[in-house]
């Protein structure tokens, strides 16, 4: 076939070495094991942003039954648990964590808000634009560093 | 009803058949007895008995029908090889059907799937479903029947049925021999035996063998009939010898008929069988009747007697032995009930029959009797039991039975979901990687759940069933797990999760990958791309994304999830020979990188990650090239067929200008229409000439198109043949474009390199040879030399509002393109300013030449300059001469009017008055550094050729660069000397890096009179040297139209306040004296031409700034008609300096020397007065009271004591004391610093304050107090006696002096004889400091 001979030698794989985190259920065994994972905005970006994103679906459906703007451990993901924050304005955060920490991550959601509101309320920040102030990130940062 | 029990969970029946009955069936072209039983299940309404002796009716009882001779012979495998075969053979056949699979359901469509199944789900669960063999673990596949079939075509029928009856079985011990046995007999129409000898035959095996006797009479024609559909066989594992990567073949018949059609690739292919309609009758009966005779009766039995048993040991023993295990820890094992578990009846010839089972099976001995209670009474629908069962079971073993059963008998509860995971993880319990066994049996849970849980149930949110599979799946990276991912995500589809669906499907596809099952893993990332780009429902106002001025896009907040997947389908397309889709892919996949989102940086705990992201954009370009050059190689030029939509720009319409020849300043736009606007001011009093667009270009002179192209990317791309695609919208030669392509030249630029994200501007030259109307319609390029693409240089209109549809719907307007008029070069002027930049000292007086050359085809007869207003540009006239006189008097304007546009005379400097098409002129222009720092100098040059009814213009901008030489500081003072009222003092620094002189001081007044005292100052400074001078400032004796100018002022200044229109009268013109103090004999004159333009062009700047920062609110374009440029008693110092060949000066303007009365007092209490027209907004109102504030500070308005007392003493006496208290005599000296105005004072003594500590005696003798009357800059002088009582300093104070300044002056009346009005009084006491103090010595 002429085209084998062209054919460079790639990996397919866009996304080796990151999937693992998604490998499907794990399950019990691998709650506790599961941890050694790269974790944060780094190499796996999509695989968090990923899980991310599903999990939407959680916090839609329990938005409904619920009223409750912090809902605790909405989902999980393998080693991750997706526990979430939604404002009066159907603005949702989400956080992906491992341990268990209920009264830290509310106190962090808490202070989130805050600071989103403070932002939103620039009447040049539109709501389908993304939060690009480094202020807002260094304060959340910051209550990260205290709360979580 | 109960709900389906899946396939796997029905009672296995072995059949074991004698050779001859084997070959008969051959010869009838029928398979297998064992298939031939099967396929006549699921048997319709079969009705089963619970413990409670309940009737319970199966719609479909299902039965497995296997081969004994196969089950022995797959039983001595070991069960982890074998677990590992089954993967491999499920995966084989998963790889070799997908690519069809894929075919198929994209030509059915996916949403047109039967219930919406897809195939490779029923290919896992069938081949799942399918296997039979005994497992250690559980019961399910262990035989619960033997059928023992002979035919009667045997030499020896009954022989034949000893032989299988007295036959070994070759089962595994730990197999459960419970079972019953059957014997069937086949009576063939073509038999030996009659049928009265095959009834005997029949009880005579009857009387041995039991009541569980069949017989079959069979027809089996010679010639097969029609092939009658059945369905088909469940695919199982190929024996051990037998395992290749094909599918696992039927056992080969002689009948090989292919198999219907396929309807659809959903639908499994059915299978047939050559039966005649009387044999399918009577198998039909004969099955039934084993079933409901045989089979269904002992496993009822059975159950009755195991739960009799399981009853018993549950009262007391469960209870018991979980006690014990509370109290001493101890592992529980079930007890070993040996109960009278009835022995199979019809087999008590049966080798191994074990009537009681033992406890447990994980060793591998024999399943419980527990268990195989709960599984008879779950094959039986007996759930009520089974669960009672299960649950015990459950407890008992930890979970390790039960858990996986109980989810399909149970209501749907959210503890289902407990069940389900406790049963997965039992089998994965510290294990890192599951083995192949622990996968079959959690695909298998999996299997069994998706099918015997009704889907409505499974789907519950209280159960959620996709993540079960998604449990069972694992960390396994082989296909079944994959596909189990795969149906979990079309599950969550179902439930309408479809994020977490989309997130399943990626999981699969990237499992799939590793596998190597191209196909599926590209369908199943194409599924995921399609259901992420999807965006679900969101109950907005529509207005919402209007408001924000953007549709929501999901990617911008997960934008890293769709590169990804993307990437991957390119990729494997590319590697499976679709490089035309990998080549969509990727350009798509360069598209979403435009924009700023792809570049992520993370920050965590203070580090700075980068994400590996930053080098995507270069991945996805080398793969983009790679694909692309791959294609062009393969075939051809067929990627011009592709139609590729090119989601990436990289040119920026609205950065893109055209730049006409000689025009290098385009940045300067708006200075540009300001100095034409300043042209058209100054012309239109003079003429109706017009001034042409200089945006016009000409025919055979280039222009330049400056496209500005952003590299989107973060990686250095190459765009090769940049040009510019341009239409001729009308010519006066040709309209047609085919000629207009030859009218126009357009430079192609052979490559351009772009680094990441790198903004550059490339200039396309264009040259029309004919007049004509050229718009730029595209940038077309060769992006990295393989991709033609081109991007529109429109520029969308704005948006409209007119009407309410345009409000409500975004409507712009139309789209805008560059365009450009080519002009006739008839009438052209080039300018040469020369130098390119000029570095100038402070104030120098720089002659700066311009060339300029007629370079079109008429001639130029009249050249203007028009420059900024605040420039000061003034054509070089020819110096004067030295002053002749020291003081010199100049007729100013008096007017803040801007400079006007200027005529260079070209007569002085050509030979002729008319430039000539090809001549060049120098000219001189004189320019004079006012100001420190560094400025363009943009000048236009107006010219037409005489007679012309338009101008042209040409534009010149100059850099000019100015560095400090003198810093300056003037001060004013009060003199105490009756000759000059005020003493003036100028220091200069010279804070250049050289040595300068200072040459000549300069005063310019209307009113004063300065002349020098003493030296200093005058003379050469060296850097960092301050130097000094000292001048008196007397009243100029010839002063006119000091007056005027303030009472033009204060007329205009009132009309302001009171908020009259401004009329068009400018200021009376006004002398200004100049005084020259030079030590030098080359004195120069203030009235030369130059000089007096310069110093004009510095005060009117000074004055129209200072005037501009006070008077916000007044339009700048009336100043001139308010301000006059000199106030009367305004004095400007002017330094001349000399720097070796350079020359300039320095002024310092505008000090105001003498006082004033507060003219605009009356106007301003009138304006405030008057409460009745206030505005009703408040910012008029606001901007009212500003001008008002600023009018009263104004130097029109000032108010200050004229009187001013100056007292002189002998500074030191010596007295004797003895003689009496010492006189002391001092003189007093009052002025009155108003040039306008008399004063009266009264001057008292002994007004001592306590404060006032030095002793100060009073005249004992003579006058307390003075009085009198002074005339504008009079003084009077007079001597009061004090005396000391000892010796001493003192303070020559106790004093105070009142102040009435009088309406008018004996000046402007002075026959006055009314009395005069008070207009101000001030009663001042003598100063606390800086008073004249004097000792007193005492001597003898």
């Amino acid at each position: 076939m002429p085209l084998a001979s062209n054919l460079p030698s790639w990996s397919t794989s866009a996304f080796a070495g990151t999937l693992t985190a998604l490998s499907g259920a794990s399950s019990a065994s691998h709650t506790q094991g599961g941890g050694g994972a790269a974790r944060g905005g780094g190499q796996d970006r999509h695989v968090i942003q990923m899980i991310a994103h599903a999990s939407l679906d959680v916090i839609e459906e329990v938005v409904r039954k619920d009223n409750a703007m912090y809902l605790k451990a909405v989902d999980k993901f393998n080693e991750w648990t997706v526990s979430a924050f939604v404002t009066p304005g159907n603005t949702k955060f989400i956080l992906l964590h491992e341990a268990k920490n209920d009264d830290g991550i509310r106190a962090f959601f808490v202070d989130v808000w805050e600071l989103y509101v403070k932002a939103a309320m620039n009447p040049f920040q539109s709501a389908y634009v993304g939060l690009k102030s480094g202020v807002f990130d260094g304060r959340v940062r910051a209550s990260a560093r205290k709360h979580l | 009803m109960p709900p389906p029990i899946p396939l796997s969970l029905s009672p296995h029946v072995c059949v074991l058949s004698s050779p001859d009955l084997d070959l008969h069936l051959e010869s009838s072209s029928l398979p297998p007895l064992c298939n031939v039983l099967q396929s006549f299940c699921p048997l319709p309404n079969i009705t089963t008995r619970t413990t409670a002796l309940t009737s319970v009716t199966h719609p479909n009882f299902m039965l497995r029908f296997s081969d004994l001779a196969e089950v022995e012979t797959v039983c001595k495998e070991d069960e982890e090889q074998r677990a590992g075969r089954m993967i491999d053979w499920i995966s084989s056949r998963i790889s070799s059907k997908c690519a069809r699979w894929i075919e198929d359901v994209q030509k059915i469509g996916e949403e047109n799937l039967k219930d919406g199944r897809t195939p490779w789900w029923d290919e896992l669960k069938r081949c799942t479903e399918g296997d039979n063999t005994p497992s250690r673990m559980e019961g399910w596949n262990h035989p619960v029947a033997t059928i023992l079939a002979v035919s009667t075509t045997a030499p020896n029928p009954l022989q034949a049925i000893i032989a299988l009856h007295t036959r070994q079985t070759d089962l595994p011990a730990w197999v459960d021999p419970n079972g019953i046995r059957c014997t069937l007999i086949v009576h063939p129409k073509n038999s030996p035996l009659n049928d009265d000898e095959v009834a005997a035959l029949m009880n005579a095996v009857k009387k041995q063998y039991g009541l569980h006797t069949y017989l079959l009479r069979l027809e089996t024609p010679s010639h097969p009939p029609p092939p009658v559909p059945v369905p088909l066989p469940l695919p199982r594992l190929p024996p051990p010898s037998a395992i290749d990567t094909t599918p696992q073949k039927v056992r080969p018949r002689k009948d090989a008929r292919s198999p219907l059609p396929r309807e659809n690739g959903a639908e499994p292919v059915l299978n047939t069988i050559c039966m005649s309609e009387a044999d399918i009758q009577a198998t039909a009966r004969f099955v039934r009747e084993f079933v409901t005779t045989s089979l269904v009766p002992w496993m009822e039995k059975c159950v009755l007697d195991w739960n009799e048993a399981f009853s018993a040991t549950r009262g007391i023993s469960s209870r018991l032995f979980s006690t014990t295990r509370r109290f001493f820890g101890t592992s529980y094992t079930a007890p070993s009930s040996r109960s009278s578990t009835p022995a199979a009846p019809t087999s008590p010839t049966k080798p191994q029959l074990n009537t009681s089972s033992s406890v447990t099976n994980l060793d591998g001995s024999l399943p419980s009797q527990q268990r195989r209670l709960a599984e008879f009474a779950t094959m039986l629908g007996d759930f009520k039991t089974a669960v009672a069962v299960w649950e015990a079971l459950r407890k008992d073993t930890r979970g390790s039975s039960g858990s996986e059963i109980l989810p399909l008998l149970l209501a749907p509860t959210p503890a289902l979901q407990l069940h389900a995971l406790h049963a997965i993880s039992t089998i994965s319990q510290s294990m890192t990687e599951l083995s192949a066994y622990a996968q079959t049996r959690t695909l298998s849970y999996a299997v069994r759940w998706e099918t015997g849980i009704l889907q409505s149930d499974f789907l519950n949110s209280s159960v959620e069933g996709d993540r079960w599979l998604v449990w069972a799946a694992g960390n396994a990276e082989e296909p079944h797990a994959a596909l189990l991912l795969a149906h979990a995500g079309l599950l969550s589809l179902k439930r309408g999760c479809v994020r977490r669906g989309a997130m399943w499907y990626v999981a699969a596809a990237r499992r799939l990958e590793k596998c190597g099952v191209k196909p599926l893993t590209m369908y199943f990332l194409q599924r995921a791309h399609r259901l992420f780009v999807a965006r679900p429902e969101k109950p907005l106002s529509i207005l919402f994304p209007d408001a924000n001025g953007k549709v929501a896009d999901i990617n911008d907040t997960f934008d890293a999830i769709l590169p990804g997947i993307e990437h991957t389908l390119g990729r494997l397309m590319y590697t499976t020979g679709e490089t035309a889709g990998a080549v969509r892919w990727f350009v798509t996949l360069l598209g979403r990188s435009h924009g700023d989102s792809n570049v992520h940086s993370a920050e965590i705990n203070g580090l700075q990650l980068q994400d590996g992201e930053d080098n995507a954009d270069k991945v996805y370009l080398d793969d983009f090239r790679a694909a692309f050059e791959h294609l062009n190689a393969t075939s051809g030029k067929g990627h011009q067929l592709l139609d590729l939509p090119v989601a990436f720009t990289f040119c920026q319409p609205k950065e893109t200008k055209i730049r006409l020849s000689g025009n290098y300043f385009s940045d300067y736009s708006e200075i540009w229409d300001e100095r034409e606007r300043q042209w058209r001011d100054f012309w239109r009093t003079r003429g109706r000439e017009r001034l042409h667009s200089n945006c016009n270009a000409f025919t055979r002179d280039r222009f330049w198109v400056d496209v500005t192209l952003h590299n989107p990317f973060n990686a250095a791309i190459t765009l090769s043949d940049l040009t510019v695609s341009v239409k001729i919208l009308d010519s006066n030669s040709s309209t047609s474009a085919e000629s207009g392509s030859q009218l126009l030249e357009v430079e192609t630029i052979d490559e351009v390199f772009l680094n990441a994200k790198e903004t550059r501007m490339i200039p396309i030259a264009v040259q029309s040879t004919h007049p004509a109307k050229v718009q730029m319609v595209n940038v077309s390029y060769s992006f990295l030399d393989l991709l033609p693409a081109s991007e529109s240089l429109a520029i969308r209109g704005p948006r409209l509002h007119g009407t309410a549809n345009e409000r409500q719907n975004k409507t712009y307007g139309p789209d805008t393109l560059l365009d450009i008029e080519v002009e006739e070069s008839d009438l052209q002027l080039d300018i040469d300013l020369k130098e390119e930049a000029l570095v100038l000292a402070n104030g120098e007086i720089h002659t700066m030449p311009v060339r300029l050359t007629n370079s079109g085809s008429r001639n130029i007869d009249e050249v203007w300059i028009v420059r900024g207003e605040e420039d000061p540009i003034w054509p070089h006239e020819s110096e004067s001469n030295a002053a002749t006189s020291m003081q010199e008097i100049i007729k100013s304007t008096n007017s803040l009017e801007a400079p006007q546009p200027f005529l260079i005379d070209l007569q002085k400097f050509h030979r002729s008055a008319v430039l000539r098409p090809g001549e060049t002129v120098d000219v001189p222009l004189i320019f004079y550094a006012d100001n420190v720092g560094d400025r363009q100098l943009a000048m236009m040059f107006v010219f037409r050729e005489d007679g012309s009814e338009f101008f042209r213009s040409a534009r010149a901008v100059r850099s000019i660069s100015v560095g400090p030489l003198f810093s300056m500081s003037v001060a004013s003072f009060p003199s105490g000397t009756q000759e000059y009222p005020w003493t003036i003092e100028v220091v200069a620094e010279n804070v250049g890096a050289s040595e300068a002189q200072i040459t000549q001081v300069s005063t310019l007044s209307p009113t004063w009179l300065c002349s020098q005292i003493g030296g200093g100052l005058l003379g050469i400074v060296m850097p960092h040297q301050v130097n000094q001078l000292h001048l008196s400032a007397a009243r100029w004796g010839a002063a006119l139209g000091g007056q005027g100018t303030v009472a033009f002022a204060t007329e205009k200044l009132s009309e302001v306040l009171r908020g009259q229109p401004i009329n068009s009268t400018l200021p009376p013109p006004i002398d200004v004296l100049c005084c020259l103090m030079s030590n030098d004999g080359d004195v120069k004159t203030t009235t030369d031409p130059n000089i007096r333009s310069l110093m004009h062009s510095k005060r009117r700047n000074a004055i129209a700034g200072i005037v501009r920062a006070t008077h916000k609110h007044i339009p700048v374009s009336s100043h001139p008609q308010i301000f006059p440029l000199y106030n009367p008693s305004s004095l400007d110092v002017v330094v001349f300096w000399k720097m070796q060949h350079r020359t300039g000066f320095i002024m310092f303007p505008n000090i105001l020397l003498g006082v004033g009365h507060a003219e605009l007092r009356d106007v301003i209490r009138e304006v405030e007065e008057e409460k009745s027209k206030r505005s009703m907004f408040a910012e008029t109102q606001r901007e009212k009271a500003e001008i008002l504030e600023a009018i009263r500070d104004s130097e029109w308005n000032t108010e200050v004591n004229p009187l001013v007392t100056f007292t002189y003493c002998k500074p030191k006496l010596a007295h004797n004391f003895a003689e009496g208290p010492c006189p002391l005599p001092v003189t007093f000296t009052l002025r009155n610093y108003s040039l306008t105005r008399d004063v009266r004072y009264v001057v008292r003594f002994g007004r001592l304050k306590q404060s006032h500590v030095p002793r100060i005696v009073l005249p004992t003798k003579g006058r307390q107090t003075c009085r009198g009357e002074l005339a504008p800059l009079q003084t009077a002088t007079f001597n009061i006696k004090m005396w000391a009582t000892g010796p001493g300093t003192f303070d020559l104070g106790g004093w105070q002096v009142e102040t009435d300044v009088l309406e008018s002056s004996t000046i402007d009346e002075p026959d006055r004889s009314s009395p005069r009005t008070n207009r101000h009084r001030y009663v001042e006491d003598a100063p606390s400091s800086n008073i004249s103090s004097v000792t007193i010595l005492s001597c003898p």
